[in-house]
């Protein structure tokens, strides 16, 4: 199992129990999907722009 | 005479309190005899204020027959969820670490309707800090469903769904950070609404995600919800999210005629994993609102199906603040659901939280688009069948985001059985048109598709 959600929770002072770690590693990797799923959106689905484009930064640039 | 008096609307009853035909004393009396009869089976309650219930329905009784009438909650008896605070009164939130809290503050929603001399019954059972769908409470005990004593009545104002539907309260309040009125209204089979965000105060609710979180009324019809939203609305000063309005006036302008009005639907999103039954109901339904002589039009909301991402960070991180410090100190005390949803919502990063309210946003310009080329838009509430107790409940809450992200009014009304099981239909309106969403809701009912069914018989057969 990816440790990584974990360790983020233990930097956080939360120490999870053994018997959630499956769970929130799953999450985590839902997190991560979602993730890349807003980063596509921010150029496919909107016709605009999730943020208003700084010079040099926006789509087309 | 005790089920015909608590099978009554609240709009019924109140004519006849204020034609002196029933009093408030024979009312509550009524409701609590039934709550001593059914509570120990169905839990939707977690303390009941007997006493002072009597002596509020009694002072209601003095000032009726003085021609002190307040208005259309006067000597109606309510219940009200437990994450709502009332002054001296303990408010657990259905939690074992807030199990002897007492508040010193009363939530305004309670004020407000304890001003229109409505009698407070007690407070209702919830999912453990309103942080899950079930109402499976381990300290107060597992809700259930009245029309299936096996399935759950969802949640997380699954107390309120089921004191409502049986009688054991004429009208509650419920709280909706994603769906925790309108879910378990559906699945119960009575009116749940979320009106517009800000548009109802929060103060005195216990947070669940403040970005998101609202209070409404759950009832049998949707004029009773509209009377109780008229009595709870308005500008609130102590509530910074509140809109600078006065409180609504919806029922008075409540009208079943839904000629000319344009309903979308967006099969994209709403309808693409629909239990087959349920969706030929909910298209029943439609169809009869069509027939009415409402106007059906496909519409697509772009990029909706990222809002459920969103909707997921902003609600899990936001929780994880409020509870942040007893999920390090004292995690044991927590359900182990709660805790696994706790510690999922310490993960988002500071971008990822920032990008869903960008997100957030974005869909809302995109809603209002679509709101520029229809009056409302129509869904299942819970696109799959009622889960049993225990169950995993996968789907349950499946298409509550649009409205719960973007803080539109919504509504859930009873439109149909599948398998004796109730099924809601899902009415999202723009920002501010609580009153077309009731409108909306009074349609259905008058389609009658519910037919006389109802969760009581069985239970006043035991």
């Amino acid at each position: 199992m990816d440790p990584i959600a974990v360790r983020l929770l233990r930097a956080r002072g939360i120490e999870v129990p053994v018997g959630d770690h499956q769970e929130v590693e799953d999450h985590w990797q839902s997190l991560l999907a979602g993730r890349q799923g807003v980063d596509e959106a921010m150029l496919g689905d909107f016709d605009i722009p999730l943020v208003f484009p700084a010079q040099g930064h926006d789509r087309d640039a | 005479m005790t089920r015909e008096l608590t099978d009554h609307s609240i709009a019924e009853l109140s004519s006849l309190i204020r034609s002196r035909t029933v009093s408030p004393v024979e009312l509550t009396d009524a409701v609590l005899e039934r709550i001593d009869r059914h509570d120990d089976t169905l839990r939707a309650y977690i303390s009941v204020y007997r006493e002072e219930a009597a002596a509020r329905a009694k002072e209601a009784e003095q000032e009726i027959t003085a021609g002190r009438w307040r208005g259309p909650l006067h000597g109606i008896p309510l219940g009200i969820k437990d994450n709502l605070y009332v002054a001296g009164r303990v408010t657990t939130m259905g939690s074992t670490i807030h199990r002897d809290f007492v508040p010193e503050d009363t939530a305004t929603v309670v004020s407000r309707l304890t001003d229109a001399g409505a009698v407070v019954l007690g407070k209702l059972n919830l999912h453990e800090y309103a942080l899950g769908g079930t109402t499976d409470n381990r300290v107060f005990g597992t809700c259930r469903n009245p029309w299936r004593l096996d399935r759950s009545p969802g949640g997380s104002s699954g107390g309120s769904a089921v004191s409502v539907a049986t009688g054991l309260a004429l009208g509650a309040l419920g709280s909706d950070t994603s769906g925790s009125i309108r879910v378990p209204a559906s699945l119960c089979g009575i009116v749940g609404l979320k009106p517009t965000y800000g548009r109802v105060s929060k103060y005195g609710c216990f947070p669940e995600a403040w970005t998101l979180d609202h209070v409404g009324p759950m009832t049998r019809t949707v004029t009773d919800a509209a009377i109780l939203l008229d009595a709870i609305s308005g500008f609130d000063p102590r509530d910074p999210a509140s809109v600078d309005l006065p409180p609504t006036t919806t029922v008075g302008g409540l009208s079943a005629d839904c000629t000319g009005v344009v309903l979308g639907v967006d099969e994209k999103y709403f309808f693409h994993n629909v239990d087959p039954e349920i969706e030929a109901v909910v298209r029943a339904a439609i169809a009869g609102l069509e027939r009415a002589g409402a106007v059906v039009r496909p519409v697509e909301v772009r990029g909706l199906r990222h809002g459920d991402h969103a909707l997921t960070v902003i609600d899990t991180a936001e929780a994880s603040t409020v509870h942040h410090a007893n999920l390090r100190d004292r995690p044991q005390d927590f359900a182990d659901d709660v805790r696994l949803l706790l510690e999922c919502g310490e993960l988002p990063s500071a971008v990822e939280y920032l990008q869903a309210q960008q997100l957030r946003r974005r869909l809302r310009q995109e809603m209002q688009r679509v709101f520029d080329e229809v009056d409302l838009l129509v869904a299942p509430m819970v696109p799959v069948p009622t889960p049993t107790i225990g169950g995993s409940g996968a789907g349950v809450f499946s298409v509550v985001t649009p409205a719960s992200l973007l803080g539109l009014p919504s509504l859930s009304v009873p439109c149909g059985l599948v398998d004796g099981m109730p099924v809601g239909l899902q009415i999202i309106g723009p920002a501010l048109a609580d009153q077309r969403v009731l409108d909306t809701g009074r349609a259905v009912e008058e389609l009658g598709l519910l037919g006389s069914a109802g969760p009581t018989a069985h239970l006043d057969r035991e």
